[in-house]
């Protein structure tokens, strides 16, 4: 969905920032998004509350707020799908070897 | 905390009536467990700390889901239901541990005091049974082939109560094919905090 979508949206998505946050990802605020996700979802509290005002320097307050609802969402998701043993479909696995996950 | 982020925090969002009513809805009953039961899992989904080495199969398996899931395998389900946990109760377990971390991720994010403890409702559970549901590829009964928006199948409050916050807090299910939803994020923005997320629980789903 994250190649499909930026390629509809005209950007050029380097899926490897994804696994590593060196890389720029090539999405507007892609760094500042990608900071405040892992910070959040680790419990890194000093780093949530500078990657937090670093999102909303960069993308504004509503950017905040979609951020968090869609890292709640996936923290969901997440669990829902390790839990229940919902299969991986092969198109996920190509994406996964695109990551470099697939080793 | 900056005056900036309070604003943040403090923002009034079609998202908040959502998470104001399942939050509530939590401590009543639901379909396997008693409101007790189920505000019990709250403290669970909140102890990085707890153990799953706990004589109660419900304990260890909120213990898991909400902390260790990707340990998770055939295998755990097949031990709980061993151990007298109905694969139902399971999966009500699954979607309110569920909820319950997508709640409190919300209102960290935006840089708010996480929810106290809803308050216990009493009554009994409805135990509604779905006999079309049955085991296929996956680890619990489904209607259908297994995939996230199934994985509930059945205990249907919980598949409602999740496809409710899943539309609130991402998109709606019929809404996931539009590439050019804009929701204080482009689509292309809101994919890259999912595939961290995912990346950083490890869930390659």
């Amino acid at each position: 969905m994250l190649r499909a979508s930026a390629h509809e949206a005209g950007d050029d998505v380097d899926l490897r920032a994804v696994t590593n946050r060196s890389d720029d990802p090539g999405i507007a605020a892609g760094r500042e998004l990608l900071a405040f996700a892992t910070a959040l979802v680790r419990h890194e509290d000093a780093d949530l509350h500078d990657a937090r005002a670093a999102l909303l320097d960069a993308a504004g307050p509503a950017a905040v707020v979609r951020a968090s609802a869609v890292a709640g969402n996936f923290q969901m998701m997440n669990r829902l799908v390790d839990a229940t043993g919902v299969p991986i479909g092969a198109s996920l696995r190509a994406v996964a070897a695109d990551l470099g996950l697939d080793g | 905390m900056s005056e900036t982020q309070t604003d943040v925090s403090e923002m009034e969002t079609e998202i908040d009536s959502v998470i104001e009513a399942q939050w509530a809805r939590l401590g009543a009953a639901g379909t396997w467990m008693d409101g007790a039961e189920r505000t019990a899992l709250v403290g669970l989904a909140r102890d990085p700390d707890a153990s799953e080495h706990d004589d109660d199969p419900a304990t260890v398996a909120a213990t898991l889901v909400a902390h260790r899931a990707p340990s998770i395998t055939r295998g755990t389900v097949d031990d709980l239901e061993t151990r007298g946990l109905r694969r139902e109760h399971y999966v009500e377990i699954v979607g309110v541990v569920g909820r319950i971390v997508a709640i409190d991720t919300y209102e960290r994010g935006i840089g708010r005091a996480i929810r106290s403890t809803p308050a216990v409702r009493t009554g009994p559970p409805t135990r509604e049974e779905v006999p079309a549901a049955r085991r296929r590829a996956g680890w619990v009964p489904t209607v259908g082939a297994i995939g996230p928006p199934t994985a509930l199948d059945s205990v249907p409050a919980e598949a409602a109560a999740q496809e409710e916050l899943h539309g609130a807090l991402y998109l709606a299910y019929a809404d996931m094919v539009d590439l050019h939803a804009v929701r204080g994020l482009t689509r292309a923005q809101m994919e890259l905090v999912a595939a961290r997320v995912s990346h950083v629980n490890d869930c390659h789903f």
